[in-house]
């Protein structure tokens, strides 16, 4: 139970009620959790999430704000993603379409471990020293500079990452739904490109009528998963946003 | 002749209202709000902590409910709440409204006691 109480406390401190509150909410929810049977305490805690949902300092009631951050962070992966693959790709170009792994000079090394300490003690810096902005824009260097490196180094593990993240991400994204907000909003950007950029996704929404062949029904698929996949996003974050900020 | 309710306030939500009322018997802390509202809902309504607190705090932001202090029961001390008169007023305001809707809704369907 004490594990337990400590991560219910960390989840408390990172809302901004009142202090003397949030020692009443954390003993409230070990206790009601308690008495609430097996999943009693599971409950409580992802109760306790809207509470800490849309900003970092816990305003569950700042819609905006939360769709902001979450366009940030779906953004954030996007450009990971991008960069990783045409990273990729010109580490093949470079190493002459032998395939997997090219070999790295002296100038690629340093230039690509020059990046990501840079990106690095951007991040750093951005944290520590300044405004949500620069915090913003020193993290995005480290993502990129990481992604490049990644991609250029290796293509092969470049390909896994990318492969993985173009799949599993979106789901992962939608799973962490359930704890943030923000996810949700991240997840329908991604969830957005997607459907952009795979020919796929309309043989997998619609197999009959996009194996039709007519051109105008494609994109017409395309636009109705894209419409499911923003009303599907919008829906969880209301719900989010509604539990979190009233009652 | 009944006060009519007052159409400019927004309508409470039903847990609030529950909130609310198991406060209008009282002083009470939040553990004892979970279970006043438990227990006046007949265990329908199952309010979790975060959700609670959450809610007092933004009812206590618009003045419908105040901190009266700190009390103890079986360990350390708690926040406990009451009612203010604005709160209380609204909570009226809110059951006016809601008996007329029922007694509309009634009469509609044939069922208003004369």
């Amino acid at each position: 139970m004490t594990r337990t109480t400590d991560l219910i406390r960390w989840i408390v401190l990172r809302g901004d009620l009142p202090p003397d509150v949030q020692e009443d909410l954390i003993e409230d929810a070990v206790r009601i959790g308690t008495e609430r049977g097996r999943f009693g305490v599971l409950r409580e805690i992802i109760g306790l999430m809207p509470l800490v949902a849309g900003s970092r300092r816990g305003k569950p009631h700042s819609a905006a704000e939360v769709i902001r951050r979450g366009l940030a962070l779906g953004a954030g992966i996007e450009v990971f993603l991008l960069t990783l693959l045409v990273a990729a790709h010109w580490g093949e170009r470079v190493a002459g379409g032998t395939g997997k792994t090219i070999q790295p000079g002296v100038f690629s090394v340093v230039g690509l471990s020059g990046l990501v300490v840079i990106g690095a003690a951007a991040a750093l810096w951005g944290t520590r020293w300044s405004g949500p902005t620069r915090r913003q824009i020193g993290t995005l260097a480290f993502v990129v500079g990481a992604a490049a490196g990644i991609g250029v180094v290796d293509a092969s593990i470049a390909d896994a990452v990318f492969a993985a993240s173009w799949y599993v991400g979106p789901f992962i994204c939608l799973a962490l739904t359930l704890l943030d907000a923000r996810f949700s909003v991240a997840a329908s950007l991604i969830l957005l490109s997607r459907f952009l950029a795979s020919d796929s996704v309309s043989v997998v929404a619609l197999p009959s009528i996009a194996s039709s062949g007519d051109s105008l029904v494609v994109p017409l698929a395309r636009l109705s998963a894209m419409a499911a996949g923003v009303v599907f996003a919008v829906a969880i974050a209301r719900r989010q946003l509604r539990v979190g900020a009233q009652i | 002749m009944r006060k009519s309710p007052n159409l400019g306030e927004k309508s409470i939500r039903e847990p609030t209202l529950y909130v609310m009322s198991a406060l209008a018997g009282g002083v009470t802390h939040g553990y004892a709000i979970i279970r006043a509202v438990e227990d006046l809902s007949d265990g329908r309504l199952r309010l979790r902590a975060g959700t609670l607190y959450g809610a007092l705090t933004r009812l206590e932001q618009e003045g419908l409910i105040e901190s009266v202090g700190t009390s103890q029961e079986r360990g350390p001390q708690r926040r406990s709440y009451r009612l203010t008169k604005q709160g209380r007023r609204r909570l009226g305001n809110e059951v006016d409204r809601m008996e007329a809707n029922v007694v509309m809704a009634r009469r509609q369907l044939g069922h208003a006691s004369t």
